[in-house]
Order: structure tokens, then sequence, then C-alpha cells
């Protein structure tokens, strides 16, 4: 039996990327996630502080999928967010799907679901380093390390 | 705050608990981590 909760976090500290702060807020980052149903699943890929996409002071930028399936890619300034691309439907908790943001040198954020477009995109240059990764899951909610040939892993490129 | 490294990753807990299990994509075996709530 699982409870239902919001905001339990694992991080990555960007500087096991190997990548400078700069490198770490541009290029691709592609994952792989399971949602539950009824869950809140973020993903804080641009972040300066641990935590979900409103812990207090977090500047960065978050991919979001909501109670409903609703997925969002979205900036939170000072630990307040606000949503820039929503997209409704197309996810089916309980099953696997890959996610593919970009970020290119313009700030021109572009979302993948299984390697297609998903929705529209936006741009912003307001946060332009980065120091974690934070995955805020509900209780169900699976992320993939990959498999024993590198597949259906976390990868974060600097180039897109 | 918590800073235990899972296995095999380059994640560290933050808060909440979680593990380390298997699933399966496309066919594949693979290794993930899940955010679980145990009662």
């Amino acid at each position: 039996m699982h409870t239902k909760c919001c905001g339990c976090v694992v991080y990555i500290d960007t500087v096991k990327l190997k990548q400078s702060l700069i490198e770490n807020a541009y290029g691709e980052y592609s994952f792989w996630i399971q949602h539950a149903d009824g869950s809140n699943t973020q993903v804080i890929f641009i972040g300066d502080t641990i935590g979900a996409k409103n812990a207090t002071g977090q500047d960065g930028y978050y991919f979001d999928i909501s109670t409903s399936e609703v997925v969002v890619l979205g900036e939170s300034v000072g630990g307040t967010p606000t949503d820039k691309v929503t997209n409704s439907g197309g996810i089916v908790s309980g099953e696997w799907t890959k996610f593919t943001i970009t970020r290119d040198n313009s700030g021109l954020f572009t979302l993948y679901k299984n390697g297609n477009l998903l929705g529209s995109t936006f741009t912003d240059t307001t946060a332009t380093t980065s120091n974690y990764i934070c995955l805020s899951f509900g209780a169900g909610d699976l992320f993939s390390l990959g498999d024993k040939s590198g597949n259906y892993n976390f990868k974060k490129l600097i180039t897109i | 705050m918590a800073n235990n490294y899972l296995e095999n990753s380059q994640f560290q807990i933050s808060s909440g608990t979680w593990k380390i299990t298997t699933s399966t994509i496309k066919g594949s075996l693979v290794k993930c981590i899940q955010n679980v709530v145990a009662v």
C-alpha cells in the first residue's frame, strides 16, 4: 500500500556531471519516468536549491506531471513556480515514457515525449547556471537508472 | 537532512523514503529508483 505524498526529493549535485555550472543550464536532458496514478511528479532539471519547484529560493526550470496527468514546463523564481508550457492528455499512469527537454544557447526550451514534440516552446534567460537536478516524486513514481547496456538512463548532454 | 547515496547512482536522498527496484522498458530489465512511503 502506498501513501500519496509530494515533496519527497532526491537530487544530483551537478558537479558530478563534470560540466560547468553554465553548461549544466543548457543542452539536452532526457529521462524515463513512470508516473503513478494521482501523483505529482516533478523534475527540476535546472535548479540552485535542493528541493521541489516551490522550495524556498528555488531558481530554475522544472518539468511537472500533475495529479491529473497534465504535463508542464515552467520556471521557478525565488521558489515561485510559473507554468510556461502546459499539455494535457497523452500521459498514462503506470507506463514508462521518455521525456527530452532541450534548451539552446538562446534560452529556447523544447519538450519531447517519446521523441515527438509536445506542445509549444518558450524562451527564457533568467537562470543561466544550475547546481542541482532534483526529483520531487510522489509515492509510486519511478525514474529509470538504465539497463545493463546503458540504455534508458538519465542523460545530460551539453549540446543539442 | 538525510544524505544517503542511492545504490549505483549519483542521486542522493534529501527527503522521503526511496528504494532501488527493477522494471521493464521495451523488454529490457532496468534498474530504477522509486519513491515509496510504505504503510
